[in-house]
């Protein structure tokens, strides 16, 4: 996506008390990560109601704490960390659904998304429905890994759980998603 | 046939891409980054405050040097430690507030909190004071007033060493404000309140789920230092 929300905010005192550095930094990190954050809510697991609002949240923290950022390493596992305290935090309040049917996240504009073929589409609802199936633990460190490809290490620091218990945890979750998936499609069905 | 290895593979192949966000989303999401980002820089005033401090909120930024100027105070109260050599670290241009700074003496707590406003927007301003900005704050709310209120006598209770009277005011505010604006502030002083019992292991817990619940927070390295120290007098 080229898109720039560059222009977004551009009133005279944005200017003078946020450098354009900063500026164009957020900017960027705002059009390339905004598909994968809105993701990454959705693999967590919130409803379709709430994505928006977890989102703004999301780049909001990430805006406050852009400074503490270690340029040397990857925006996505940061982002991830982010996103899945927001998702936490909301959990936690009790204020959200969670827990929905797969097909309720996928909205029609998802649907008539014109990179999303069938298959895929079919592929991605099925994993989904085979996600709700995890305990919470199990589900946040097999999205964290095995979908935003976040290494285990760096999980350490987000899930706040030593690294042969978050190994542990993905093993297992490994093997209940697979359990998931094979009684969704009924032992038969291949993507 | 049972799905294993690369069955699963193939479809977390597909669950794995990114796809476009939907362009309502999308642009929903950015009208309300910039009215959040264009509030936010309304809010500052250019060279107010330090570099380092140019992306935090101002409100929190105002609340939580408070907060952490009053539990360095308590510290001081509970463990009698002094170390008058001491200047706040907050107050250094481009350093962050940072609580890896030790337990600062009354005095450094006091300065240290001098330039937090005060609580009723009535309050005279101080002479030599910068004149009022053209844009206006948001009045506070009134309930943050009442947050302040029970963690004012929260804060005064543990100074005067009466933890069920501290504790009591502190399940008040979380019965009335669970997660009110004022809630890191509450669970930091629970933690203190509970090494200040002399129940190391409760506190040892609370703060791990502090440090679960408000990852960023600046009271972390404050309350690990102060529980190292309780562990310490204990020992001793």
């Amino acid at each position: 996506m080229t898109r720039s929300i560059q222009s977004l905010w551009v009133p005279a005192a944005a200017i003078e008390s946020t450098p354009d550095k900063q500026r164009a930094e957020f900017a960027e990190i705002y059009d390339q990560h905004f598909d994968f954050v809105l993701e990454t809510v959705r693999r967590l697991g919130c409803a379709v109601s709430d994505r928006e609002d977890l989102v703004h949240e999301v780049f909001l923290r990430a805006h406050t704490s852009l400074g503490k950022f270690d340029a040397t390493r990857a925006m996505r596992p940061w982002l991830f960390g982010i996103a899945f305290r927001v998702v936490s935090e909301q959990r936690r309040s009790g204020r959200n659904r969670f827990e929905v049917a797969a097909r309720e996240w996928e909205s029609a504009s998802e649907r008539a998304s014109p990179e999303s073929d069938a298959i895929a589409q079919d592929a991605r609802a099925k994993v989904d429905l085979a996600l709700q199936r995890l305990s919470v633990e199990q589900r946040e460190v097999f999205v964290a890994h095995e979908l935003c490809e976040v290494p285990v290490s760096d999980l350490v620091e987000v899930l706040h759980a030593p690294l042969n218990t978050l190994y542990s945890r993905l093993r297992l979750a490994r093997a209940a998603f697979a359990d998931a998936l094979d009684d969704i499609l009924g032992r038969k069905e291949e993507p | 046939m049972t799905l294993r290895g690369s069955d699963v593979e193939k479809y977390l192949q597909h669950a794995r891409r990114v796809p476009s966000a939907p362009a309502e989303l999308r642009a929903r999401v950015d009208a309300r980054m910039k009215a959040s980002l264009a509030a936010t820089a309304s809010t500052e005033t250019p060279g107010s405050r330090p570099g380092a401090f140019r992306v935090l909120r101002s409100s929190t930024l105002v609340v939580g040097a408070a907060c952490l100027a009053l539990l360095c105070g308590l510290l001081v109260v509970g463990r009698n430690s002094v170390s008058p050599s001491r200047v706040p670290q907050c107050e250094k241009p481009g350093k962050r507030a940072s609580a890896s700074s030790d337990v600062a003496n009354p005095v450094d707590a006091a300065s240290f909190a001098e330039p937090v406003p005060a609580p009723t927007p009535s309050a005279p301003r101080a002479l030599g004071r910068r004149p009022r900005r053209d844009v206006p704050r948001a009045a506070p709310s009134p309930s943050l007033g009442e947050e302040r209120e029970l963690l004012a006598r929260a804060r005064a209770s543990l100074a005067r060493g009466e933890l069920s009277d501290a504790d009591r005011t502190l399940a008040q505010h979380a019965l009335r404000f669970d997660r009110g604006a004022l809630a890191e502030e509450r669970e930091a002083l629970r933690v203190h309140a509970a090494a200040m019992g002399g129940d190391l292991d409760a506190a040892a817990t609370l703060l791990r789920t502090f440090e679960r619940r408000f990852p960023e927070s600046v009271f972390t390295p404050t309350l690990r230092d102060a529980l190292n120290r309780y562990r310490g007098a204990t020992t001793q």
